[in-house]
């Protein structure tokens, strides 16, 4: 493609590249949905057809490293990079161990130039880098294992609880996909800068969103980044009337949806997503572009408090769809949560589990303003303090890891 | 490289120099919790400190720690009974605890195997596992009798610390005991419980009509060679069946079976067998909390009918 000799072949092997890349991931990942939705819908005319499936298991983070691969095909047909011709620095780039199975996704222009010039060991890059690691440990075994217990408890049982025991449920599943993806990002950050290696941010603390379109801001920020720039933009940006505006943000949000697995919860999950997104865009509002919660302040004023819990709220009504095995069983789970029952005690809580995710959320809300909550925390501190301050946090991670559980976004 | 690989040690060196102390504080403080994992503790410390002390032992599953009234026995027979029931576990662990009992006195004068159901059942995995935690640093006794289940590694009973991996609410409690000493729950390994029946039952036979409790080859042979050693040592045993809630009986379809087999061994090898199967109580709701236990005012009443029937053994203790 950079060596064509006119702008069709270009786009010729461009398109050819793009091809391969999705095939395989249509192939492996979406294959199935496919086929099946077309027999259900044939099914529906009255004409029955039996399609065979494929019966192979998902290759691990197939989504990531295809988007991942994508992007240096489209940085090259872009011309913003030059193909790499050493075949080791390039193997480096597609299978970096580090974020080889969930990301983040990176961009070629961010990760290759790295891994083309000579590294040499920073200690003080390597401190932070366990810090980040230590963190993303507590975040994976501590919050989101201990989540995942009560969530799956509610979810693989709805019906036998409360309509507040619901609530919980989807509030503690929220906490766990936050602590489980962000973690595991966090570890995969840390360890990467231990090789003096800078991957992409993924999270930017999107409990202390203001407004939906802040939320996708912060949060996998390398997939929303990544459907903006090869996506959205090309589709016209914001450069465009109100309507297509309108339309690329559907679209851009049900192929985020689609992404996360073929299953239409996930595509309905996308939707949501854009509608919440559309009075922002309607109204022109939702400013919070790069600015923080109560930056430079302890607390958040009363409007921004009750901004974000709204936020937070709206993020984690949607993720019922998220997590259900089917449309049904999300809106079994919306009916039996807003059932008479919810003004009930909610059942089943671990007392311990509340304090420790109280004390998570005030250590993310005090370190809201660095890469991640540990970066600079307990620098002004006596060294004493500070490193008991990181006994405790792995003397937590030891006592307090829930039972072991999958990382969620390596079935993505 | 060099500075960086110092300070890293420097900061993991003291946890895991400190991990061995750490380890037997915990485990002694956890010790003296008699509210912990339903008060086994206490039945372990008893056991492991040899304190058991007893003429009359009685193993068994849960229905023998909330059926037997060890002090009572005890006291109306003349000597001292403890009742060593653990609950959740089967033959495998009874028997276990039974031999850690006969250590300390290996001629007991009468071992009252309480046996139901599930005695010869094999549960896969360590039911209550924090009850062994502050025992098993260095126990292989341990570590081969609960080998065959899931839950612990063989590393787990030997670096120190690591078992209580994930265990903060072990932790805490152990905490709890440094400041305070608890109430124990048990006395003589027995703990009659105060509550009204649960319904537990009704719901689970709304969602099947039978059960059959699958037996354990391994654990009805180990039960049989068990008999054999206690007869060639010529100790007395007996089996007693405590009620068993009537609609609970006919719940488990096998039941017929599983009675067969412990009269056949009853007949083999000239063991008493008291089965309160058909007693009265079995019949009365009210002497139940669920199918398979009573609460204590059924204990009671079962106990003053066991001791009765053990006076007719003519043991002289």
């Amino acid at each position: 493609m950079h060596e064509a000799k006119n702008e069709r072949l270009r786009k010729f092997w461009f398109w050819l590249s793009i091809s391969v890349n999705l095939g395989f991931l249509g192939y492996f990942k979406y294959y199935n949905f496919f086929i099946t939705s077309f027999a259900d819908a044939l099914s529906e005319v009255g004409i029955e057809r039996h399609f065979s499936t494929l019966q192979i298991i998902l290759p691990v983070g197939i989504s990531f490293y295809t988007f991942h691969g994508l992007s240096y095909v489209i940085d090259i047909y872009k011309k913003k990079i030059v193909p790499e011709k050493d075949f080791v620095q390039y193997s480096v780039f597609v299978s970096f161990f580090p974020l080889l199975v969930a990301g983040p996704i990176e961009r070629a222009t961010h990760l290759l130039p790295q891994i083309q010039k000579k590294r040499v060991f920073n200690a003080t890059q390597a401190v932070d880098g366990l810090r980040q690691i230590m963190w993303g440990l507590f975040k994976k075994l501590v919050i989101a294992d201990n989540c995942a217990q009560y969530a799956n408890m509610v979810f693989n049982n709805s019906g036998e609880y409360a309509g507040s025991t619901h609530f919980i449920g989807m509030l503690f599943f929220t906490m766990q996909i936050y602590g489980d993806f962000s973690g595991y990002s966090d570890i995969a950050l840390g360890t990467a800068r231990l090789f003096g290696i800078d991957l992409l941010r993924n999270f930017a603390f999107p409990f202390f969103s203001r407004d939906i379109p802040e939320f996708w801001r912060r949060w996998h920020i390398s997939l929303s980044s990544w459907f903006r720039d090869y996506v959205y933009i090309p589709l016209g940006g914001n450069a465009v009337g109100m309507w297509k505006r309108i339309r690329n943000t559907f679209i851009i949000f049900i192929v985020i949806g689609f992404w996360h697995g073929a299953n239409w919860t996930f595509i309905l999950w996308g939707f949501v997503n854009a509608l919440y997104i559309m009075p922002y865009l309607l109204l022109k509002v939702g400013k919070h572009e790069t600015s923080i919660a109560a930056q430079g302040k302890i607390f958040p004023s009363l409007k921004e408090a009750f901004q974000i819990v709204t936020t937070f709220t709206l993020a984690s009504m949607s993720s019922i769809f998220f997590r259900s095995k089917d449309i049904a069983q999300s809106f079994h789970f919306y009916k039996e949560m807003f059932s008479a029952s919810f003004f009930q005690k909610p059942e089943g809580i671990r007392n311990d589990l509340v304090w420790i995710i109280i004390l998570f959320l005030i250590v993310e809300w005090a370190g809201r303003e660095n890469q991640y909550a540990l970066e600079k925390m307990g620098f002004h501190w006596p060294r004493p303090l500070r490193l008991a301050f990181y006994y405790v946090i792995l003397a937590a991670i030891f006592l307090f890891a829930g039972t072991s559980q999958q990382f969620v976004y390596f079935q993505f | 490289m060099k500075q960086f690989l110092i300070k890293f040690f420097a900061f993991i060196i003291p946890v895991v120099v400190l991990a061995y102390g750490a380890d037997l504080v915990v485990s002694h403080f956890l010790k003296k919790s008699n509210q912990y994992v339903q008060g086994e503790y206490s039945t372990w410390n008893a056991l492991y400190d040899k304190k058991v002390d007893s003429e009359i032992l009685i193993p068994g599953s849960s229905r023998a720690w909330m059926h037997f009234d060890a002090t009572r026995i005890g006291d109306s027979l003349h000597t001292k009974a403890y009742n060593l029931g653990m609950d959740g576990y089967n033959f495998w662990f009874q028997k276990y605890r039974l031999e850690l009992a006969m250590r300390d006195n290996p001629h007991p004068k009468l071992i009252i195997m309480s046996i139901d159901a599930v005695t010869l059942q094999k549960r896969p995995d360590l039911f209550n596992p924090n009850q062994f935690l502050p025992f098993m640093l260095e126990n292989d006794e341990l570590e081969k009798i609960s080998e065959s289940f899931l839950g612990y590694h063989g590393y787990d009973y030997h670096i120190p610390l690591i078992r209580y991996f994930g265990k903060g609410e072990a932790v805490i409690e152990a905490l709890k005991m440094v400041f305070n000493d608890s109430e124990p729950k048990r006395v003589r390994g027995f703990e009659g419980q105060l509550k009204a029946w649960n319904y537990d039952f009704e719901r689970v036979n709304k969602q099947m009509d039978s059960f059959t409790v699958p037996l354990d080859p391994t654990s009805v042979r180990m039960f049989e060679d068990f008999l054999k050693e206690i007869k060639q040592k010529k100790l007395n045993i007996i089996f007693v069946y405590s009620p068993e809630y009537i609609e609970g009986q006919r719940f488990v379809k096998n039941r017929p079976e599983i009675m067969a087999l412990y009269n056949r061994l009853s007949a083999q090898y000239q063991i008493p067998f008291f089965n309160y199967s058909n007693d009265p109580i079995s019949y009365d709701k009210k002497y139940f909390f669920n199918a398979s236990h009573m609460n204590k005012l059924g204990a009671e009443l079962f106990t003053t009918k066991l001791i009765q029937d053990l006076k007719t053994l003519n043991i002289q203790y």
